[in-house]
């Protein structure tokens, strides 16, 4: 309940009941911190808590006599029924509560009476009638700030997830519990995400754990758990990918809202100012924390990261995208994989992701796409160039030498896209007498090679090596034949986590046969034995020959089958859309490798160089087109804001209903409810007027005899209608009857009032030279963005135009209009204030002055004294190669007395602030 | 500020693990808690024996370090205020290695004024048994005096007092 209409009550009754209750307003807000790779950036904006539950209390009776919810800026607005004076106070609680959603609580212990509070202060004696308005109540750091900022966190994260399930829908409770007095390690349980003392304002780490509490909710893991470090490119295959997943999960929570450094995870020390970092990474490029394969959370987080950005994203990259990575905004696709396959996995790892997504009943496709961006990341889920190779009569030649085989556990002989367990077979002829070391090395992957050397009949075991070492799960052979012979070669996955893997096998020893081009490589296998160059294990180059004679021509050089192969020109090998000649399409891509991107008159709507396909905000308006219901149009972006009207009689029949304009809105719906005096009060509001182009109408209509009439108004834009406010029990209030579109020209300029900028005045051009929404010709402050037209002195010139101290600056630009002693031409001086405006207290440029240096032959003794314009003690001053200097409170200087010393001839005085000087020494 | 001894249980829990070794290949899965990613080489850095006198604070800087793997090149640097020094002359070692679960605790004693925040930055390269080098930072904050409690528990929250916006704002 908003507004009683007092005025018409006075009008109609001169016997009303008491109304004893009263409405409460406010907001609840906090502290950020901003941050970057580097740490906190210094940028501490204040910023809504959104939904929290808000409680009225009486300081007597120990009781809640109120509640309401703040809406999604942070505001609220309800009703509290009461008949007494009480001393009272308003707090926001660090809780959603919801039926239909994911409930959150930020709690200080387990505990759930120890849920965050922030509190307003106490109104004493407050009468039962009297409307209370705490304004904006600030959460701090150090004082509740942290708490709602991981409140406002883990909102982002329930909203993301909300989005990956198609909508809001019931789960278990998302709770947190921040304590300066935790440990300084964060934490998920099964219970709660505990956060580390020192990350209050770690927003990535508190969105990692998130990660854990949907995994336990919504699919499954079989980690170990534990500690886990990012350097380790050898972790437990199945730790690996529930910690890389989380990681994924809560940097694709600020993708997804576009919040910016998207793909950084920062871990600070908590500490107050700008830097203050402990150790950051990029999800996108793994820097600084690289490793290779499946046993690492930092693969699992990058190869996850690429199936779910594009060149759009708030990260590193802004615009660009790596070249191999095509896949981008599927993370519903990935939340198939996780909800559909996981849970019935077992010992769930990055293998079951990639079998998941291409499971029948999930079939999320983009076979080449995953390959290049798991391949990028030296995960092969693919089968090598020697398959098919499992069956004793598909054993394959290869050649004992130098050469290197790239291998992989990957089989797919019934071409569904999932892998199977995999067995390499090869055989190659030896030389008697002759020893051959038959190894494999660089496994990714978990791969866990192990080796039997058989003999020509394929069942004989010759020699065999599961583990090289304890420590080392690569496998090595050394043998040596009596005689000449055939040997074959039988390489499996040994026991583990999974079944895939990539390895290199290389079989050292001499090969049987001639050797004329003197390449190590005989004519048993050698291809083209009169050219070095060529022979098998030899580096494929595109140059139409089979250089490593596996009987292929430039493979690898037109993976995608496009028919362009790279030393034609394609300069995308793993997409097939990409190749000369191919038709140019708007996505940030060189689709027809001209080196060019985008060319060919693509829509730029907003002029600033960036094309719509790619240009996260179309119209400029700094609202990004993924939230802005209007994304070619700057006029609007969201829909109104909620109206705070004024109603006054006009004479004893008819009342007036004012109202101040709200950003984003033109026209205005305006609607009337007749309420009765007594009983249940029914608020079904029907239109009385649609599309106003001005803030003011007339009512001359009566209200019946014990009713009295309840006016509420909604701005409306090319988005739609705002907001019409909450009824008593915090829903948005529905009108029985809706104002139609009335699509109305009032001032005839050809221009619909909906989206005129001047709806009341002919204005045909449109001109808006700040771009506030108002034109030029009816905007009170035409040069300075002031949508709603704040103009509270009545003097028609906006009041961000207004020049209230007279120094010259418009309060726009001026951070204290009052004070004409600061704005941005003003020095700065040491006073605690910001005198010039730059949004820094006492930002001093520091001047060293060295007042006296002089050296005393006889003793050595070096006198150095200086001053500096910052305030004693502030800063250190050090003079060069000699040492740290003493402030010395009599003289108003720093000293430093130096003895046995050479004459310098001169010395310099450096400051912690920044400042120096060099001066001649004077011998004395 | 309230008391949360299941909480402060489970993080020791986590840091009891954080270096209990590896993982057997055929352990079933177990419900440890999930850590937050670390670097190899764990940092805390603490104040402890904090006395104030006469308008000013002294108090032990400890610095332990845990490794989570061979380590070598560990190179410490602090950076302190400058009305804050180390009273003994205590300097942080040179460049050294530490073994995998290697344990040290370095101390420093400090000394400085009492009237206001004085933080502590403590940074740091070290170099991995593969070769490859990495970056840390910490810190913690000798702070000014202050009241006791910032909040109170009453009627089922943990109340701590907003600051108007216009307050901010000044």
């Amino acid at each position: 309940m908003k507004r009683l209409l007092l005025a018409i009550l006075a009008l109609f009754s001169t016997t009303l009941p008491a109304v004893a209750d009263y409405t409460v307003t406010g907001a609840c807000a906090y502290v950020d911190r901003e941050f970057d790779v580097n740490g906190f950036t210094g940028n501490e904006p204040v910023l809504p808590v959104r939904h929290v539950d808000v409680q009225v209390i009486d300081t007597q009776g120990t009781k809640i006599v109120g509640s309401g919810v703040a809406n999604a800026a942070g505001n609220f607005t309800f009703p509290v029924v009461d008949n007494k004076t009480r001393n009272i106070y308003v707090r926001c609680l660090a809780r959603r509560q919801t039926t239909t959603g994911i409930p959150v609580e930020v709690r200080a212990s387990s505990n759930a009476s120890d849920l965050w509070a922030l509190r307003g202060p106490t109104i004493s004696g407050h009468l039962p009638s009297q409307n209370v308005s705490t304004g904006t109540l600030v959460a701090v750091p150090g004082s509740g700030g942290e708490a709602f900022n991981l409140y406002d966190n883990a909102i982002y994260g329930v909203q993301y997830l909300d989005y990956l399930r198609g909508g809001p829908a019931p789960a278990p409770l998302l709770l947190v519990v921040f304590n300066p007095a935790n440990a300084n390690l964060s934490f998920y349980d099964g219970t709660a995400v505990v956060q580390a003392n020192n990350a209050g304002y770690d927003d990535t780490v508190l969105l990692h754990e998130m990660g854990h509490y949907v995994v336990d909710h919504f699919s499954a893991s079989h980690s170990p758990g534990g500690s886990h470090r990012l350097s380790d490119c050898n972790q437990d295959l199945r730790l690996a990918f529930d910690e890389g997943h989380a990681t994924f999960f809560g940097n694709s929570v600020r993708r997804h809202f576009n919040l910016p450094n998207s793909s950084t995870y920062v871990r600070t020390t908590g500490q107050a100012g700008p830097g203050n970092l402990q150790f950051s990474f990029d999800t996108e490029t793994q820097l600084p924390f690289v490793c290779l394969g499946a046993t690492s959370e930092t693969t699992v987080y990058a190869a996850l990261w690429d199936i779910g950005d594009g060149p759009s994203s708030t990260d590193g990259s802004p615009g660009t995208d790596e070249p191999w990575d095509l896949l981008q905004g599927l993370d519903r696709d990935y939340w198939d994989v996780m909800t559909i396959h996981l849970p019935a996995a077992a010992n769930i790892s990055l293998e079951d992701f990639w079998d998941g997504w291409f499971q029948p009943s999930v079939a999320n496709g983009r076979l080449t796409e995953m390959r290049a961006v798991f391949r990028q990341l030296g995960v092969e889920y693919e089968p090598d160039l020697f398959e098919f190779n499992d069956l004793p009569a598909e054993d394959r030649l290869i050649v004992p030498g130098p050469a290197i085989y790239g291998l992989t556990y990957f089989a797919d002989r019934d071409n569904d896209l999932l892998g199977e367990g995999d067995t390499d077979r090869f055989y190659f002829d030896s030389v008697g007498g002759s020893t051959y070391t038959i190894e494999t090395f660089d496994l990714r992957s978990d791969a866990n090679t192990s080796l039997e050397l058989l003999a020509d009949d394929g069942v004989t075991i010759l020699a065999s090596n599961d583990d090289r070492s304890p420590t080392d799960k690569s496998s090595l052979i050394s043998y040596t034949p009596p005689e000449a012979a055939r040997l074959r070669l039988r390489s499996i996955h040994g026991p583990g986590y999974g079944i895939y893997g990539s390895y290199d096998l290389r079989v050292a020893g001499a090969a049987a046969g001639a050797d004329e081009d003197q390449d190590g490589y005989t004519t048993a296998n050698d291809c083209d034995d009169t050219n070095p160059s060529i022979h098998p294990g030899a580096t494929e180059v595109c140059n139409l020959v089979d250089d490593n004679c596996n009987q292929v021509i430039d493979e690898g050089f037109d993976q995608d089958g496009d028919g362009y192969s790279t030393c034609a020109g394609d300069c995308n090998n793993v997409n097939a859309q990409i190749h000369p000649g191919a038709t140019e399409v708007c996505n940030g891509i060189d689709d027809d490798c001209d080196f060019s991107i985008d060319e060919g008159g693509f829509p730029d709507s907003d002029g600033d160089g960036i094309l719509d396909c790619v240009d996260p905000d179309d119209d400029n308006d700094g609202t990004s087109d993924v939230v802005d219901c209007a994304p070619l149009s700057y006029l609007a972006s969201h829909l109104p804001v909620e109206i705070e009207e004024r109603v006054t009689p006009v004479d004893t029949t008819t009342a007036r209903i004012q109202w101040d304009q709200v950003p984003e809105a033109n026209v205005y719906n305006v609607y009337r409810a007749q309420i009765p005096l007594a009983g249940p009060r029914d608020y079904g509001m029907a239109c009385m007027l649609a599309d106003v182009a001005g803030t003011t109408v007339d009512d001359a209509a009566v209200p019946t005899v014990g009713t009295y009439f309840f006016y509420q108004e909604a701005g409306r834009n090319p988005c739609g209608e705002g907001s019409l406010g909450s009824d008593s029990s915090g829903g948005a209030r529905v009108p029985a009857m809706p104002c139609l579109p009335q699509d109305l020209d009032g001032d005839g300029d050809l221009v619909p009032d909906l989206s005129d900028t001047c709806p009341l005045l002919a204005d045909p051009g449109q001109a808006d030279a700040d771009r506030d929404g108002r034109g030029d010709v009816c905007d009170n402050c035409p040069i300075t963005p002031n949508p709603d037209q704040g103009d509270p002195d009545e003097n028609g010139i906006g009041d961000d135009c207004q020049d209230g101290d007279e120094d010259g600056f418009p309060s726009a630009a001026d951070c204290d209009d009052a004070n004409p002693a600061v704005n941005p031409d003003v020095p700065e001086v040491f006073n605690g204030l910001d005198d010039d405006c730059d949004g820094l207290i006492d930002d001093v440029i520091e001047v060293v002055t060295i007042t006296l240096a002089t050296w005393l032959e006889s003793s050595g003794r070096l006198t150095v004294e200086a001053t500096t314009n910052h305030v004693p003690g502030s800063v250190t001053l050090t003079v060069v190669g000699l040492g740290t200097m003493n402030y010395v409170p009599v003289s108003g200087t720093y000293r430093l007395v130096a003895y046995f010393v050479p004459n310098p001839g001169s010395v310099t005085v450096v400051s912690t602030a920044g400042g120096s000087a060099t001066y001649p020494v004077t011998p004395l | 500020m309230p008391e949360a001894p299941r909480a402060h249980t489970r993080a020791v829990l986590g840091l009891l693990l954080l270096f209990a070794g590896g993982v057997s290949g055929s352990a079933p899965p177990t419900s440890r808690p999930s850590i937050e990613p670390t670097l190899p080489l764990l940092v805390d850095v603490r104040l402890s024996q904090v006395e104030r006198a006469a308008g000013r604070a002294r108090g032990r800087l400890e610095i332990e370090l845990l490794a989570g793997g061979d380590l070598g090149d560990i190179e410490l640097s602090i950076a302190l205020p400058g009305a804050l020094w180390v009273t003994d002359g205590t300097a942080l070692p040179p460049a050294f290695r530490m073994a995998d679960r290697e344990r040290r605790l370095l101390v420093l004693p400090l000394e400085g004024p009492d009237n206001r925040d004085l933080p502590i930055r403590l940074g740091g390269t070290f170099r991995t048994a593969d070769g490859r080098t990495f970056r840390l930072g910490h810190g913690v904050t000798l702070g000014a005096p202050r009241p006791a409690s910032v909040g109170r528990s009453y009627l089922g929250a943990w109340e701590v007092m907003a600051v108007p916006l216009e307050a901010l704002r000044r």
